[in-house]
């Protein structure tokens, strides 16, 4: 309790720098909050595209049902397909009405007859699908082959990219962080080297010298964590609908509270050791 | 109670603060340390208060073996012995009050008995009606009473003043004088270095003499010497 009223005391007696170690906090935990909001979707990005068909074939208008029916068969007797829908034109309507509900007019525009018929097929083998994809290219009734694999693999390497970036940048934010925190501390130990050193003489241990400036370190990081988190979620949760039309079909929102939880409790962690290992070092030179 | 053994300090400049240093005073006994600016004796008191260590030779108060105390046992220490510090050290933005009941509160003693205690401190020492003043707000009589108080804060067995008349008048000085040999009557022991001349030669209690480092003279006090005397 002492301990707390002293490190309260510290942060009142010079506001200015408080308040530049708590946005330097914020920042950094703004910053990780942001880049794990983008990790969370584009990973649910990328399992959405590798959970679909590896290959879509989309009919002529000209094909019979029979002609369907014939590559069908024709795939089947290769022995190389795991599963294989037949999507109909009137089915993709559905899949289309649903996709664009919240879209009046785009709803209005499209009928059954300008949506093409298709036969979504997945392997067993990946390396089975030049095999499948051939048959499907030589198929006079089908108009165009789409490979998800090309898809994720695009996707892939752009989360990838995303990653080492966003880990990049939270590493010098984090060693920015530390180094001003570190400063802020310094300083304000800097301003109490007299009293520091009457604390020894009148018998103080250097925990108890120690104990109110780690405090400190941890009061910035926490509350920096607390803002980061709070406006990063709140940015979320204010642009969802506009996300969730842009990415429509991809099955992202809502996004589980557990997971909003989850973060900002590992937030705080990392916050927490932060803030001690930038106190720390701020006091230990002053106290050998 | 307080033992030196050989003890020469030497700083990494190479100016020796103290040679050869050997004495030792008895508890309850009331000593001063006399000789001119840079003659050790801050260095001495430095030693005492495990702030330095001497270059060679032995410190012993009590049990405690200065030389080989483990850092971590320093604050164990210094709860011993009470120190009034030439330049006061009493901090500048804490009350009277407040700066007696530090050491206390640095020492995690239970906030009932640190107030009571200082409460009681406060009255010996007369400062009662400047509790809530700043240490800026108070006389240099008064400033040297706020921090014989505070050295008095863990009723320690040892009381070490460096210079506590060193700016003060005469008048103020002997009242100071009178307050450490109150302290002194209640068996507290007390070193105290001094340029005073008068006092010393007034009051003439044992007088350890140093000069450019060495102890030169240990004048047993002028009670001691008549009660030899009359044996």
């Amino acid at each position: 309790m002492k301990v707390t009223r002293t490190t309260l005391k510290h942060i009142r007696r010079s506001p200015y720098q408080s308040l530049a170690a708590v946005l330097i906090m914020v920042l950094t935990f703004l910053a990780i909050t942001v880049f794990a909001f983008i990790v969370f979707g584009s990973s649910q990005v990328l399992n959405f595209f590798e959970s679909k068909p590896q290959v879509t074939a989309f009919f002529k208008d000209t094909a019979t049902e029979q002609n369907i029916d014939d590559l069908k068969n024709q795939l089947n007797q290769t022995g190389m397909i795991s599963s294989m829908k037949y999507v109909s034109k009137d089915q993709a309507l559905q899949i289309y009405k649903a996709q664009n509900k919240n879209d009046p007019l785009l709803l209005d525009l499209v009928t059954a007859d300008i949506l093409p018929a298709s036969l979504e097929i997945s392997t067993v083998k990946i390396e089975d699908l030049s095999t499948v994809s051939n048959i499907i290219n030589k198929s006079p009734y089908v108009s165009q082959v789409v490979y998800q694999k090309d898809i994720v693999s695009r996707l892939t390497q752009w989360t990838n990219a995303i990653r080492i970036i966003g880990i990049i940048l939270i590493i010098l934010l984090t060693v920015v962080s530390v180094f001003i925190m570190m400063t802020v501390i310094g300083f304000k130990v800097s301003q109490r080297r007299d009293e520091i050193e009457i604390m020894k003489l009148l018998s103080a241990t250097n925990w108890y010298i120690r104990l109110p400036f780690m405090l400190e370190g941890v009061f910035y990081g926490a509350i920096g964590t607390l803002l980061g988190w709070i406006i990063a979620s709140g940015a979320l949760l204010y642009f969802s609908p506009d996300l969730e039309t842009f990415l429509h079909g991809i099955p992202i929102f809502p996004i589980s509270p557990v997971f909003f939880v989850g973060l900002l409790f590992g937030e705080l962690v990392l916050a927490v050791l932060l803030g001690v290992f930038a106190s720390s070092l701020a006091v230990l030179r002053y106290l050998k | 109670m307080i033992r030196f053994e050989n003890v020469t300090k030497q700083y990494p400049t190479g100016n020796t603060a103290l040679e050869d240093i050997t004495f030792s005073i008895d508890r309850g006994e009331f000593v001063f340390l006399v000789g001119p600016s840079g003659s050790g004796k801050t260095t001495l008191f430095r030693l005492l208060i495990r702030d330095a260590v001497p270059s060679s030779g032995s410190i012993f108060i009590g049990d405690w073996d200065l030389v080989n105390l483990p850092q971590k046992k320093i604050h164990v220490l210094r709860k011993n012995i009470g120190m009034v510090f030439q330049d006061l050290k009493l901090l500048r933005d804490r009350t009277i009050y407040e700066n007696i009941m530090f050491p206390l509160e640095v020492g995690n003693i239970d906030s009932q008995e640190a107030r009571d205690r200082v409460e009681e401190i406060i009255e010996r020492v007369g400062i009662a009606d400047h509790r809530d003043k700043f240490p800026v707000q108070l006389s240099g009589g008064e400033l040297q009473r706020a921090a014989i108080a505070r050295a008095l804060a863990f009723s320690p067995e040892i009381i070490l003043a460096d210079e506590p008349t060193g700016n003060l008048d005469n008048a103020t000085s002997w009242e100071i004088i009178k307050l450490l040999q109150d302290i002194n009557a209640s068996g507290t022991t007390i070193l105290m270095a001094t340029h005073n001349a008068d006092i010393v030669n007034s009051l003439r209690n044992r007088t350890l003499i140093l000069e450019k480092g060495k102890l030169t003279k240990d004048q047993a006090s002028k009670h001691k010497k008549e009660h030899e005397h009359k044996d």
